[in-house]
């Protein structure tokens, strides 16, 4: 067992609102670590800003460090479209682009250089294969991505996303625009995918997160209260909030 | 409602409200007959001038390359590619140009740049035209001789010139089509590795491209029926220029222009009237051909949208 990524002593600010503390995890390769807690707390600031997806956003910066194996994702040498190739990321609400299934899926490929034809339709085969998209998908590649239903959607922009064959895949609440059955299928899919990925999913579905991951960090208030492997944190809580929290009493 | 009750007097509320509401009615019915009447008069007006015109003059005449009304020669063909010349250059310079200065402004441009930027392009739109047109023949016209072309009165200043004029529409349109793009196709670029520009390329901009289609038509549409400020640096020359790059420095003579130019001097009734019409009916038919292009255009991908959209 590696790790992945060390986050040690890792803030976040927007302007002068610190909305990360001093976090400090181990996330493993190949595994799934799900993050939970309530609305607000964290999450979502901490997975964007591990592929520094909030460095847009005037007066955001972290302090500390997170290490991509070994490296810090903010030292100024990363070239930041790189770090993003390493470290993609799939969203809440599925955002396919207005453009065809096979398009969406070349994106990346096509962004990272200039593939053969024959190369770049294997590529796509396999990645929609991986995706658990590929049977139904497979007639309607030149239809427009936005006539698929959410599901697919959302499984389409899996497939976009591990196109371009990242390390890590980061999931922001993949589920909850989904219905029970579609919830299932990408959870499915997630635990296949963590054989060659490493995965780090934000769920506010404490069911999901028990369900399908390996680890499990509590999140309060800015703050990593708890981070254990999941049946330990789940089963054995040692934080009296983490207790409350997954027994339902509070959030 | 309240206006018409003093006329009304006595009668009951409900019979008021009702005698508004008959009155209006027929205020709006009569404004918009009015405005198919006027419109249909105009096209009545324009064939009935015009259409003789292709009686009177021999159609190899109409068709030849000589415009010569002192000598009854009315060649529309030089008028025909002047107007093109000097569009389709507009079109050229202005298409990159709006849409580079729209994605700058859009996606690019920091806000404070973004708030300068915004005003200055409405007030270009602000300029009339013959204040352009005045500004082409002081300035541009001496540089662009200067630059070595016979004379500074070409189909090319009349391009600049006309591409500035439609400039703003194609800027400000343009942008809204980009602004109109959701941030979520933006990330969801970013997020796997595409840099900025990638991203604007590959997918921000082709997610709004009915919107400039529409913003480009909508610049062409200002440009091809300007007159007066073709006609002031142009040069007013009817030839066809000789096929290449030069033809666009030399001398032309729009559609527009000969109209404006013309009219006050012909005789009432004359061949020579007539034949004027005859280019009026003949832009017309060529605007109308743009515009029904661009709803074309513009409607099977609005509907498309929709459809995708279930
Ligand atoms: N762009 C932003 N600018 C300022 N504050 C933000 C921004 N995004 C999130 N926040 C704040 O940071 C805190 C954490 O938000 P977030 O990471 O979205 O929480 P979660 O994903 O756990 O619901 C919240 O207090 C939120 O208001
Ligand atoms: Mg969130």
């Amino acid at each position: 067992m590696s790790n992945k990524i060390e986050v040690r002593n890792f803030s976040f600010f927007y302007g002068s609102f610190q909305a990360l503390h001093d976090l400090n995890l181990d996330i493993q390769a190949n595994q799934i670590t799900a993050l939970i807690g309530p609305s607000g707390c964290g999450k979502s600031t901490f997975l964007r800003s591990l592929n520094r997806m909030n460095d847009a956003i005037p007066g955001a910066h972290a302090k500390g460090e997170a290490l991509l194996d070994g490296k810090n994702i903010y030292a100024p040498d990363v070239d930041v479209a790189e770090l993003r190739q390493r470290i993609g990321m799939v969203f809440q609400r599925p955002n396919p682009f207005p453009q065809s299934v096979y398009d969406n899926v070349a994106f990346g490929p096509r962004v990272l250089g200039k593939p053969k034809k024959g190369d770049l339709d294997q590529l796509v085969t396999e990645s929609l294969q991986n995706a658990a998209l590929w049977e139904e998908v497979k007639d309607r590649l030149r239809d427009s991505a936005l006539e698929l239903n959410p599901g697919q959607q959302q499984r389409l922009c899996i497939a976009r996303a591990i196109a371009i064959k990242p390390e890590v895949i980061l999931m922001d609440e993949p589920c909850s625009a989904l219905d029970p059955v579609a919830t299932l299928s990408v959870e499915d899919l997630m635990r296949r995918l963590a054989e060659t990925y490493t995965i780090v999913i934000v769920t506010h579905n404490m069911q999901q997160a028990a369900r399908a991951s390996h680890y499990t960090g509590f999140f309060w208030l800015g703050k990593l209260v708890e981070f254990n492997r999941t049946n330990e944190l789940f089963g054995r809580p040692k934080d009296p909030l983490t207790e409350s929290y997954i027994s339902g009493r509070r959030g | 409602m309240e206006q018409t009750a003093p006329f009304i007097g006595s009668r009951p509320a409900a019979e008021q409200r009702h005698w508004g509401e008959w009155i209006i009615e027929k205020l709006i019915q009569v404004a918009g007959l009015s405005t198919i009447v006027i419109i249909g008069l105009i096209f009545f007006f324009l064939l009935r001038e015009g259409l003789p015109a292709f009686f009177e003059v021999p159609l190899r005449t109409l068709l030849g390359g000589r415009w010569y009304p002192i000598e009854n020669l009315f060649g529309l063909w030089p008028l025909l590619v002047g107007s093109l010349l000097v569009t389709a250059g507009a079109i050229l310079i202005a298409v990159p140009l709006g849409l580079i200065t729209a994605i700058y402004m859009g996606e690019i441009a920091p806000r404070w740049q973004r708030e300068i930027l915004k005003p200055l392009i409405e007030m270009l739109a602000g300029i009339p035209s013959i204040v352009l047109g005045f500004l082409g023949w002081v300035v541009l016209a001496p540089l662009i001789q200067q630059a070595g072309a016979s004379t500074g009165l070409t189909a090319f200043t009349g391009s600049i010139i006309l591409a500035y004029m439609s400039l703003p529409t194609i800027i400000s349109s343009s942008e809204d089509a980009l602004s109109a793009v959701p941030t979520e196709y933006r990330d969801g670029a970013l997020a796997i590795g595409a840099t900025q520009w990638q991203t604007i390329w590959r997918v921000v901009v082709p997610a709004a491209r009915s919107g400039i289609v529409i913003a480009i038509m909508l610049g062409i549409g200002r440009a091809i029926g300007e007159t007066m400020a073709v006609l002031m640096v142009t040069g007013n020359a009817a030839n066809v220029p000789a096929l290449g790059l030069g033809m666009f420095f030399q001398p032309v003579r729009t559609m527009t222009a000969t109209i404006a130019a013309e009219m006050g001097e012909v005789a009432n009734g004359s061949v020579h009237y007539h034949t004027l019409f005859a280019i009026g009916i003949l832009l017309f038919v060529i605007t109308f051909a743009i515009n029904s292009l661009a709803g074309r255009l513009v409607g099977t991908q609005g509907k498309r949208r929709r459809s995708s959209q279930l």
